[in-house]
């Protein structure tokens, strides 16, 4: 690891722990300068250690909240609080213990590279599979974006909306105008579109998105949601989210999007497991 | 109840979209009775092998299609136990239209000892169908092989010798002793050992649906919701 | 959540001793250097080696400069460097001046302790 890396990782574990964001540069600065002085020699890694244990220290030190405890809302407040939860498949680790929670109006990111058990996560948040260890506890009925499935090929977008407004609480034509007014704020015109076997990627993905959405539920959970959309969708469907963020629901989102990781208020980062 | 109404008009719907698979689940039994039409007993017995398999591929169709869609609409807040009860209903309505269908065709073209027997055998085997399909779907993940497993079934009642007693651990035995005592009369087959086989089928079904829908969502309980 | 903190520590070498002491007394030290005058982070770490304590690493260095500071014993300011990015220079604050001299005084009874208890091994 170069010392660029090593202070862009720095700046990484620092906003991971809650430094605020003028203090973060500022450290980041200060060891930039501190390396640039001792000039060639000793790297990063040999004057500061570990970029995450340095940020640890650094954050112990300016009293930043850190990586532990996870800013925990009141438990009664949580519209889903998770504890320890971890999954293995056939003895490999899918998820190492991990602890989440999220309040009202609080947007939750998970990032992390490829297999370090995002979607393992949430399927568990969502109480599709069962934790190995640890406890999942939702307070509230919720939307569910999956990344891909999650549709009748056979059925028209419309009898999706109608189906999934019915499971809460909405009459047919309560359901309809609730879905046709979200499609539209995806720039999507649900009425007449053929079933769902025959959308584009990029419209189902907004299909899955309206029927999460269909009934305002309190709770979202959304993997990698924004796949398949070109990028002006993309940006609605984030607008959209945050307006329902803002509107008092709680979101988890799996992604890899800069936006979120800006906008989120928790970052929970998930690190592959090591292989024994 | 409107709930279970709307999902069991939905699966009928998702169903009947799929005009292809539709049409050779009901013409294959048709062609089947046509070449078997020069006696009673061969043009019923094929009938029912075709009501067999084509209600129980449906089933499983509808079974494969709701692991899909289901699992947002738990989230949603729907009851598994409604959406199970609207889904049978759908299909059980499906599978009595397509078995009335057939039995209206052999009624006014074969002079049958019984037509209210055989009515009897096609209805028990449609349900039958529907439990076995759904057991299916809830076992494999994709629809070629599930359907390959019903045809085995369904084929393999139509050409084992009915009186070979290992034949009795099939799931369609039933539909051969009802169809028997329906065209032969009460001394060659047994409405009582029929009708029997039948609920224990129905039963076994259910329970495999059951086990296999607990082991998907093992420990489900640890989620807990509400306060 | 991942525990960023879950690694064992390196062991410590007998011959690191003197690092665990002045783990102990750096932030002291740090006070007494920036009260004879503003400095930043690098010359600290410089002078620190310069009178005797062996090199401080920054992974040390900085974290109690940002104690200090929270605690408003020192105070930053930026400046800018020559081409360079700028500095931060710390500065010793007035409730600074005063840990300091109490810093002194305890430092001074401590070590007079320590000295006198291992002095009495020797002789003995």
């Amino acid at each position: 690891m170069n010392d660029a890396d090593w202070l862009a990782a720095l700046d990484h574990e620092l906003t991971l722990r809650g430094v605020p964001t003028a203090e973060r540069a500022e450290a980041v600065l200060e060891a930039e300068t501190h390396l640039a002085d001792s000039g060639p020699g000793p790297g990063a890694r040999e004057l500061f250690g570990p970029a995450d244990r340095y940020a640890d220290d650094l954050a112990r030190a300016a009293g930043a909240p850190g990586r532990r405890p996870v800013p925990a809302p009141a438990a009664e407040a949580c519209l889903l609080r998770a504890d320890d939860l971890a999954k293995a498949y056939r003895g490999r680790a899918a998820l190492r213990p991990t602890s989440l929670a999220v309040a009202p109006g609080q947007v939750v990111a998970l990032v992390g590279p490829n297999g370090a058990g995002k979607s393992t996560l949430l399927r568990l948040l969502a109480g599709l599979e069962s934790p190995d260890s640890g406890t999942v506890r939702r307070q509230a009925p919720a939307g569910w974006v999956p990344q891909s499935g999650g549709l009748d090929p056979h059925l028209r977008p419309v009898e999706h909306v109608e189906l999934f407004g019915a499971a809460r609480g909405l009459t047919r034509a309560d359901a309809r105008r609730e879905g046709e007014r979200l499609a539209r704020s995806l720039d999507w015109e649900l009425a007449g579109a053929p079933v769902a076997g025959r959308l584009s990627g990029g419209t189902a993905q907004k299909l899955r998105m309206v029927l999460a959405l269909v009934g305002s539920p309190r709770l979202l959970l959304a993997d990698e949601p924004y796949q398949g959309l070109d990028a002006d969708s993309t940006r609605r469907f984030w607008d959209l989210l945050w307006s329902v963020c803002e509107d008092g629901a709680g979101a988890v989102v799996s992604s890899h999007d800069p936006q979120v990781l800006r906008r989120a208020d928790t970052v929970v980062e998930l690190r592959p497991a090591v292989a024994r | 109840m409107t709930l279970v109404a709307l999902h069991a008009r939905l699966t009928v719907v998702a169903l009947l979209r799929r005009r292809l698979p539709m049409a050779v689940l009901v013409l294959l039994p048709v062609a089947l009775y046509l070449a078997s039409h020069d006696t009673v007993g061969r043009s019923v017995r094929a009938l029912v092998f075709g009501i067999s398999w084509a209600v129980s591929t449906v089933a499983l169709f509808a079974t494969l299609a709701a692991r899909q869609l289901e699992p947002g609409l738990w989230l949603a807040g729907h009851r598994r136990r409604v959406l199970m009860a609207g889904r049978t209903a759908g299909l059980l309505a499906l599978a009595l239209v397509l078995a009335a269908g057939f039995w209206l065709m052999v009624a006014l073209d074969q002079p049958l000892r019984s037509v209210g027997a055989v009515a009897l055998d096609f209805a028990v085997t449609a349900a039958v169908a529907v439990a076995f399909g759904t057991a299916v779907g809830a076992l494999v993940t994709a629809e070629l092989e599930g359907a390959l497993v019903l045809f085995l079934f369904a084929g393999l009642q139509a050409v084992a010798n009915p009186f070979d007693a290992w034949t009795r651990v099939l799931p369609f035995w039933s539909s051969r002793e009802l169809g028997t005592w329906a065209v032969d009369g009460p001394s060659q087959g047994s409405l009582a050992d029929g009708s029997l086989h039948a609920a224990v089928a129905v039963a076994v079904c259910l329970a495999a649906t059951a086990a296999a829908s607990a082991i998907g969502s093992r420990g489900r309980g640890r989620v807990r919701s509400g306060p | 959540m991942n525990d960023g903190t879950g690694r064992p520590a390196p062991p410590t070498a007998p011959a690191d001793l003197s690092r665990e002491w002045i783990r102990g007394v750096l932030e002291p030290c740090l006070l007494a250097l920036v009260a004879t005058g503003d400095s930043y982070g690098y010359e600290l770490a410089a002078r620190l080696s310069a009178a005797g304590l062996g090199p401080v690493p920054g992974g040390s260095l900085y974290p109690a400069l940002t104690r200090l500071e929270k605690q408003g014993l020192v105070s930053s300011r930026w400046r800018a460097g020559d081409g360079g990015p700028g500095r931060k220079y710390y500065r010793l604050t007035a409730a600074g001046r005063r840990q300091l001299g109490a810093d002194v005084e305890r430092w001074s009874s401590f070590a007079a302790a320590v000295a006198g208890l291992l002095r009495e091994a020797v002789e003995v």
